[in-house]
């Protein structure tokens, strides 16, 4: 059984949709990536996937169990770091390592005090004194001091410079390589999800929109450059037309497997050239996710 | 290694620009016979990627007969082999070649230029010598 | 339990400090005879407590958003109990203080009142009240509070608890005092304790 599972997971808020039978897989080893806009409903279900929020609808599934019945020892095998990384402010570094030392019992106190070594982390400074950057690999360090075998990040590289990001990506690295833990986290930065994550999924507005190997969403969903001899016509109606634009001379389109069907569309239209376009992630969110251009479904 | 780069949002998934770049590497004499490439979680922090990627890459390198791996050991690059038959070798060349022409024409280069360019990659590759 | 319960122990402390103050005041001013020149006044700080105690109590019902502590391999009620236990433990201390107080007061009686008096008494005549007694009000404002929040802790647990320390201290206050109170006052103090024990039930319907 995968590690990790939501089963038509539906929550609302109120009479606000927040998912929407939401159902995707995430076998064991794998690093997943859930992309979404800002309120897409990344952290609704991760937080349904912890327990913290019971569904509407629907379940999601951790370590074989249901997560809004987790029985609190399957906790321990869970590493978790919530959104905004708030821990206890008031606590000093020390007193926190040892209160999760306490409370976990696969605690690997001399991995965490590695960690803190390497981050430089001063033990009898408060928590919220520490910058941002500080307490974000702080609660990282904590999480993996745990040795989970799964992994749930909500946003952990959130407002952090690009250094930070890079140790939080060579951390992750680490991770992939010595323990093989299964991780699921949600992230903005899509230059640093393209770089370690195997798979992708993209919410948009409660609904799972694309859930595949990062390489064949990369395959599959291609821009079309298509060139024309005077005003560009309107956009042809394509399966899988994801978003259309036009500049003039030229229609540009981004579709979802359209190798067979964009070149003849557009030579059928008057079109001079067809060039096709590789997108990096980031570009090809964007498509995904913005303003519907004219045409597009 | 020589100095490798990948683009993560580039073109092509990232295992086949390493798969590539350790083909050309070994074309170019930058990597020879028996040299030992770096450990997949060493090449994995080095680029900043996904050690599942770099796996997967020299997973390839092996299935293509271009490296051979030692279990504790590492991955080696293997004696040089030619394991496509002469048919599909020449088929595959001629494609390669005529890709690269059509797009030297489509970006204005001369026919000149592309048979000075030709002769100068011939000098860098190490070829065998016509059987 | 024990590293939730010394966590929420240490994150009382600034409540504990302010329940040994209410205890000490409370005993230098509201025993015996003193009581009485109070009733009025008393009534006002300690609905507000209990008021503003539920509120928060059920306002922590619908944030819960330490999720950093919550996700921990023990069970939610345990973490509840350790979390009460540890305000327990603070009102305990408050009563400690109190009763400390109180016997002083008793044996300084027989020394040196006059000098104990300018301390901690604020006046004998409720006209002699002024900033000082802001200091009693104010303490007595916190125990309800504390007592509130202790409420909304237990109601956590079970929802039965929070009815078993509120029924006897509301039926206590009411029969001692009602003689001799104003019916708005009364009639604060009985809304204030069906407000308490309703929202108890409500927070009680809440268990995670």
């Amino acid at each position: 059984m995968n590690p990790i599972g939501f089963e038509r997971l539906t929550h609302y808020y109120g009479t606000t949709m927040a998912l929407d039978a939401l159902t995707l897989e995430v076998p064991a080893g794998c690093v997943f990536a859930l992309l979404g806009r800002n309120g897409a409903g990344k952290t609704t279900a991760i937080k349904c996937l912890l327990g913290f929020l019971p569904p509407t609808r629907g379940r999601a599934r951790i370590l074989g169990h249901d997560a809004a019945a987790l029985p609190p020892g399957v906790r321990n095998r869970i590493g978790y770091v919530a959104e905004g990384q708030r821990l206890v402010p008031w606590m000093r570094v020390r007193g926190l390592v040892d209160y999760q030392r306490a409370s976990f019992p696969r605690f690997d106190a001399s991995l965490c005090a590695a960690h803190l070594r390497r981050l430089g982390l001063p033990e009898r400074r408060r928590v919220l004194h520490l910058s941002r950057g500080m307490r974000a690999q702080l609660a990282l360090a904590l999480a993996l001091a745990q040795r989970p075998e799964v992994v749930v990040l909500d946003d952990p590289a959130m407002g952090l410079d690009a250094v930070v990001r890079r140790e939080f990506l060579d951390v992750m690295i680490d991770l992939i390589a010595e323990e093989g833990s299964t991780v699921l986290f949600s992230s903005h930065i899509l230059t640093d999800v393209e770089r370690v994550a195997d798979r992708v999924a993209i919410l948009d507005r409660g609904v799972l929109r694309v859930d595949a190997p990062l390489d064949e969403v990369k395959r599959r969903v291609l821009r079309y450059h298509a060139r024309f001899e005077g005003e560009a016509p309107p956009p042809p109606p394509l399966p899988g037309l994801l978003r259309a634009r036009r500049r003039r001379n030229e229609l540009v389109l981004t579709v979802v497997d359209g190798e067979a069907s964009v070149e003849p569309a557009c030579t059928e239209l008057g079109a001079r050239a067809v060039e096709v376009e590789p997108l990096g992630l980031e570009d090809l969110f964007v498509d995904y996710t913005a303003e519907r251009g004219e045409g597009a479904q | 290694m020589a100095f490798l780069r990948i683009d993560p949002s580039g073109a092509g998934p990232v295992f086949q620009q390493i798969v590539d770049h350790v083909k050309r590497a070994i074309a170019t004499a930058q990597l020879d016979p028996e040299d030992r490439l770096p450990s997949v979680r060493e090449l994995a922090k080095e680029l900043v990627i996904n050690p599942n990627t770099i796996a997967r890459a020299y997973q390839v390198l092996d299935a293509e007969g271009i490296t051979y791996s030692r279990r504790g050991a590492g991955t080696f690059i293997a004696a040089h082999k030619p394991v496509v038959k002469g048919e599909e070798r020449r088929r595959r060349f001629r494609e390669a070649i005529e890709a690269a022409l059509a797009d030297a024409f489509h970006t204005g280069v001369s026919e000149e230029e592309a048979r000075r360019a030709f002769d100068a990659a011939l000098k860098r590759f190490r070829f065998q010598e016509e059987r | 339990m024990r590293p939730a319960y010394l966590r929420e122990l240490k994150e009382l402390s600034p409540v504990i400090v302010l329940l040994v103050a209410t205890g000490i005041l409370a005993a230098a001013n509201l025993t015996g005879p003193m009581v009485r020149q109070f009733d009025d006044m008393l009534v006002f700080p300690i609905c507000a407590g209990l008021g503003l105690g539920i509120l928060q109590g059920l306002l922590d019902r619908w944030r819960r958003d330490d999720l950093f502590s919550l996700h921990r391999p023990v069970a939610a009620v345990r973490m509840e109990t350790a979390r009460t236990l540890a305000g327990a433990t603070a009102i305990l201390v408050g009563a400690l203080a109190f009763v400390v107080t109180h016997r002083l007061a008793t044996l300084v009686e027989l020394a040196d009142r006059e000098r104990f008096s300018q301390l901690l008494v604020i006046g004998d005549e409720p006209e002699h009240l002024g900033a000082r007694a802001i200091g009693l009000l104010t303490s007595l404002f916190f125990a309800a509070w504390a007592v509130a929040r202790f409420a909304a802790g237990l109601a956590r647990i079970r929802w039965v608890l929070p009815a078993l320390v509120l029924l006897p201290l509301a039926a206590w206050s009411l029969l001692s005092r009602v003689g001799s109170m104003p019916a708005a006052s009364v009639a604060a103090l009985l809304l204030a304790t069906l407000f308490a024990l309703g929202s108890g039930l409500v927070l009680a319907g809440d268990r995670r």
